[in-house]
């Protein structure tokens, strides 16, 4: 571990980290410009440098594009990243409240210490936790799927989750449309190629934040993004609130380790399965989405510490974690890292090495990102009519950059409107996106699923994690059903006397 | 197609003598992969982009376009200007079919191929299902039947494929069950919810080193390299099997400028054979290094497309005849 | 400046939108079962079909739901809440315009085009003469950043052809 750190320690190591973090910060906050683009990029620019530096850059701009997607998501209520989905919920109310200073602090050393402790996991329970991912068969990861769904459309609505669910199984819905893996059959496609390939995340998850945000706002005039005055909060103070909120912290950055390490489910999961367990916790619960610091941090500290956890599987099975990291065991390949469960046999120092870049990148990330708080503040103070067209500019760029494809920019007109509907008839957006997400997880696994209890029913009794999941699933429905009755009515009273 | 044929032959000849490259792009080349990064076409693609760069004196920027089995990033290479800029990847035996699958209408002639490796699959097990040989694995398939799963990433990839001519020279009905990848489906045989898969040996290589997964035979004529360990051909059992195996290659569309397809032909042979990434790739998780252009590009890549064609058809998933489009069966 | 849609307009909202839903789970159930199963491929249980029409019946559920409950509640009555539709409207049709000539004439041309349609929409041009020198100004810093500044990043530094 310390050869490790000595044989990195370098003038050229502190440069790259330095420039890829800042580029990670930079993509990840522009809308549509996701990880997993940066990545792809990147790994063309980076094939002429030595092995170890080119995956160092890989790494920095991986966290540096996750951790920027939060102050999109702060700033503007456009998640910068799928990951970052969460972190507008209550984000977003806190900077339009004049305490987006505060915000913007708190979501990075939320980061900071989820992203530390997701690096130490990385170093210490690497390959056991990937052995324990193993366990997670078909019918866990379409459980898994139908309770993200459920928590969700929970925890977005909490006064009506009727309507949560309806735009968590409508983003199902939309999942549906294309081609099939199976059998390659295409579903809804009507015998048109661009439909055939679905309705990709990107410009839909763009366009039902980014394009509806932009429309709901016209007409507002000279009115700034923020009106109330904004107040500067000291970092000291940043680190208090922290640690009197230490429980969230360590249950999301456990939760984040869980789930980054199933592989297929990244960032974008851990932290909504946080956020719905720091709100189930919450003893203040109808604070979430106004501004909550525990959701606020649940969803940043889970986000953050998914991914080295997300790396882990990549590293000790070759099998990525989530989205980015498959494009990061590509690069591992090119660079004649051979990933797989030989590595810590074969190449220990270079899962030494992982580690240190994540701590590495995680730190510069937090010092960055504070120094970059106040310059972004000011974006809050630029009347809209100024501000919309340099976001819409983003918002047609962002999703075309990603697979240069024109359909794409319509996906996010038409989810532009869907989101508009969707925001003046009181649904929440989150979970259309997550349901888009995670359509292809439900659909296969439900599939196999049947054919696996087809072949030997008993091991529907026999999957302890599966039973577990099927339980967090129902208490999600029935809690909320006997609540809702009461909370619908309180709701039409004050309509009524409005 | 002669005409053609006597075109390339002619462009070969011409630039044959050429060392140097004629054409000087002026901006950045951009190779569509039609699929999700980290794939094996990604991973291929990128190795050899990389050797491309110092030759063309250009950037090459890799752009994954998946959606629809890789047919929407293939149209996308055909609606943009033929000006030599824009490449296609991919195998040869997904392009040559897009047609007869009634997905997009481009037949292997629209395209001047440039191979970069052959990829064939393995047939693994699980070392907890005691399988030992490929006879056992025949003999288990016809007694357990449902109970025994091959996982693939679905009937039209490689492992499909490679396990559907299995089935058509053992004369068995092995069960499948797909998943949304190579990766996932080697997971799958490695915690036991399958038992056996026949993925590239490119996607399984690290869990057979790791001693994960066992290795039966390698799908096709020729014995797999694995670093130290070497995988010994089915034909030895199965004499009558179809061709199994893919080509990962760049396509340029007809119709682009002579001198980008004179300029690659000329430096693609050398240039990927002393490409250092490929090596490396190749040998350490077996495919094999096959740098070949124009005419030699075809004659490699036809008998796949074939048994591609005729094996889709023959299972009923073809919307017309490969013989319409010119393709006798084998 | 648009607010959520409250009161009978929401009753009313909701009542559509569950009849909506209600229509299209049974029109996802009915386009499911004309599905092909390859139940000759081995089993039944693969079947394109079973996905979509799980989650059609699911969202013909909730669509019940909201409606049963929709019907429930006495319809509020109605209320004198104006919603500033001029201004979204205009802007969704200048978005539209955009977005349906991209790829069609020069992206920089376009997205400047858009920056002038949408400050002689949506900025006051009334006031004092300084003011209105110092909005121009302002206006001209937006569309050099857009039509110059942000294409140019992705064309020359992220490497990507412009539509």
């Amino acid at each position: 571990m310390i050869d490790a750190f000595l044989d990195l320690a370098s003038a050229t190591t502190l440069f790259n980290v330095l420039w890829a973090t800042l580029a990670g910060i930079v993509i990840g906050a522009l809308p549509g410009l996701t990880a997993t683009m940066g990545l792809a990029l990147m790994t063309s620019l980076t094939y002429a440098m030595a092995g170890q530096q080119a995956i160092l850059v890989l790494i920095c701009l991986y966290i540096g594009s996750i951790y920027g997607g939060s102050r999109s998501a702060i700033l503007l209520n456009i998640p910068g990243t799928p990951a970052n989905a969460a972190t507008a919920l209550d984000g977003h109310p806190m900077a339009q409240a004049g305490m987006g200073h505060r915000a913007l602090g708190l979501a990075t050393v939320a980061s900071l210490t989820g992203g530390l402790i997701g690096g130490v996991a990385l170093a210490l329970i690497a390959p056991l936790l990937a052995e324990l991912a193993l366990g997670f068969g078909s019918t866990e990861y379409f459980l898994l799927g139908i309770v993200g769904i459920v928590v969700a459309g929970r925890m977005t609505a909490a006064d009506d989750p009727l309507k949560g669910w309806i735009a968590g199984f409508l983003g199902l819905a939309i999942a549906t449309v294309g081609q099939e893996t199976m059998h390659a059959y295409p579903r809804f496609s009507y015998g048109n190629l661009d439909l055939t390939a679905g309705i990709a995340l990107i410009p839909a998850m763009v366009g039902a934040f980014g394009i509806s945000e932009l429309l709901m706002s016209l007409g507002s005039g000279k009115a700034r993004m923020v009106d109330a005055p904004m107040q500067a909060t000291p970092l000291l103070s940043n680190f208090r609130d922290m640690i009197r909120r230490k429980v969230t912290v360590i249950r999301s950055s456990f939760i984040g380790i869980a789930i980054g390490v199933i592989p297929g489910v990244g960032e974008d999961v851990a932290a909504w399965i946080s956020y719905g367990a720091a709100r189930r916790a919450s003893k203040t619960p109808d604070e979430f989405t106004k501004g909550s610091d525990d959701g606020l941090i649940a969803a940043e500290t889970a986000n953050s510490a998914a991914l080295p956890s997300a790396i882990i599987p990549a590293l000790t099975l070759a099998v990525p974690g989530s989205a980015p990291a498959a494009v990061l065991l590509a690069a591992m390949f090119i660079h004649n890292v051979r990933p797989g469960p030989m590595i810590m046999i074969e190449n220990p120092d270079f899962v030494a090495a992982v580690c240190w870049m994540v701590i590495f990148g995680t730190i510069v990330m937090a010092v960055m990102g504070l120094a970059l708080s106040r310059p972004l503040l000011l974006v809050l103070k630029v009347p809209r009519e100024f501000l919309t067209p340099v976001i819409f500019c983003l918002c047609l760029l962002g999703p075309y950059a990603l697979t240069q494809r024109i359909f794409d920019i319509y996906v996010v007109l038409a989810f532009g409107l869907l989101g508009l509907a969707m925001r003046l008839m009181r649904y929440p957006m989150a979970p259309l996106i997550l349901g888009i997400i995670l359509g292809g997880m439900v659909d296969q696994n439900l599939r196999r699923m049947l054919q696996l209890i087809d072949r030997d029913p008993t091991q529907v009794f026999t999957r302890p994690i599966a039973l577990v999941l099927v339980a967090v699933c129902l208490a999600a429905i029935f809690a909320g059903v006997r609540r809702r009755p009461r909370n619908v009515q309180v709701k039409r009273q004050q309509a009524r006397n409005q | 197609m002669i005409s053609r044929m006597i075109m390339a032959a002619l462009a070969l000849t011409v630039s044959a003598g050429v060392a140097m490259a004629d054409w000087k792009p002026e901006k950045p080349v951009t190779v569509i992969v039609p699929y999700p990064p980290g794939g094996v076409t990604d991973l291929a693609v990128r190795a050899v982009a990389a050797d491309l760069e110092p030759v063309l004196g250009q950037k090459v920027v890799v752009v994954n376009q998946p959606g629809a089995n890789g047919s929407v990033g293939t149209q996308a290479v055909l609606d943009a200007p033929k000006d030599g800029y824009t490449w296609l990847s991919g195998g040869v035996r997904d392009i040559g079919t897009y047609k007869i699958m009634g997905m997009i209408d481009t037949t292997f002639d629209d395209w001047h191929p440039f191979i970069i490796a052959s990829m064939s699959s393995v047939l693994s097990v699980n070392p907890g299902t005691e399988i030992a040989t490929v006879e056992d694995f025949i003999a288990r398939v016809k007694s357990d039947g449902d109970k025994l799963l091959i996982a693939t990433a679905g009937p039209n990839s490689s492992g499909g494929q490679g396990l559907a001519a299995i089935a058509t020279a053992a004369d068995i009905d092995p069960k499948q069950i797909v998943y949304d990848g190579g990766n996932p489906a080697i997971l799958a045989t490695v915690s036991g919810e399958a038992q056996a898969t026949t993925q590239l040996a490119l996607e399984q290589a690290e869990m057979i080193r790791a001693g994960r997964l066992t290795p039966l035979a390698a799908i096709g004529t020729t014995e797999i390299k694995l670093g130290d360990l070497s995988i010994p051909p089915i034909t030895a059992q199965l004499p009558n099997l179809p061709p199994a195996e893919n080509f990962v290659g760049i396509y340029l569309p007809d119709g682009v400028p002579q001198e980008v397809l004179d300029t690659l032909e000329a430096v693609w042979t050398e240039t990927l054979s002393g490409s250092k990434g490929l090596q490396q790739l190749c040998t350490s998780r077996g495919c094999g290094v096959k740098p070949v252009a124009g005419d030699e590009a075809m004659k490699s890549a036809n008998p796949a497309i074939a048994a591609a064609a005729w094996g889709l058809y023959d299972r009923g998933d073809a919307k017309m005849s490969p013989e319409e489009m010119g393709i006798a069966r084998p | 400046m648009v607010s959520e849609l409250s009161g009978r307009r929401l009753h009313v909202a909701d009542l559509a939108t569950g009849s909506v839903l209600i229509l299209l789970g049974a029109a996802m159930f009915v386009a499911s079962l004309a599905m092909p199963t390859y139940a000759d491929r081995g089993t039944v249980l693969t079947a394109p079909a079973i996905f979509p029409g799980f989650i059609a019946i699911i969202l013909f559920a909730l669509g019940a739901l909201l409606t049963a409950r929709t019907l429930r509640q006495p319809a509020p009555h109605p209320t004198g809440d104006g919603l500033a539709w001029r201004p979204v409207l205009t802007g969704l049709a200048l978005m539209t315009i955009a977005i349906v000539l991209v790829g069609h004439i020069d992206f920089q041309l376009l997205i400047a085009g858009f920056c002038v349609a949408f400050a002689a929409f949506f900025v006051s041009w009334r006031g004092a003469r300084a003011e209105i020198i110092r909005k121009a100004g302002a206006m001209a810093i937006v569309i050099l950043v857009v039509a110059v500044l942000i294409p140019m990043t992705f064309q020359h530094v992220f490497l990507i052809r412009l539509p």
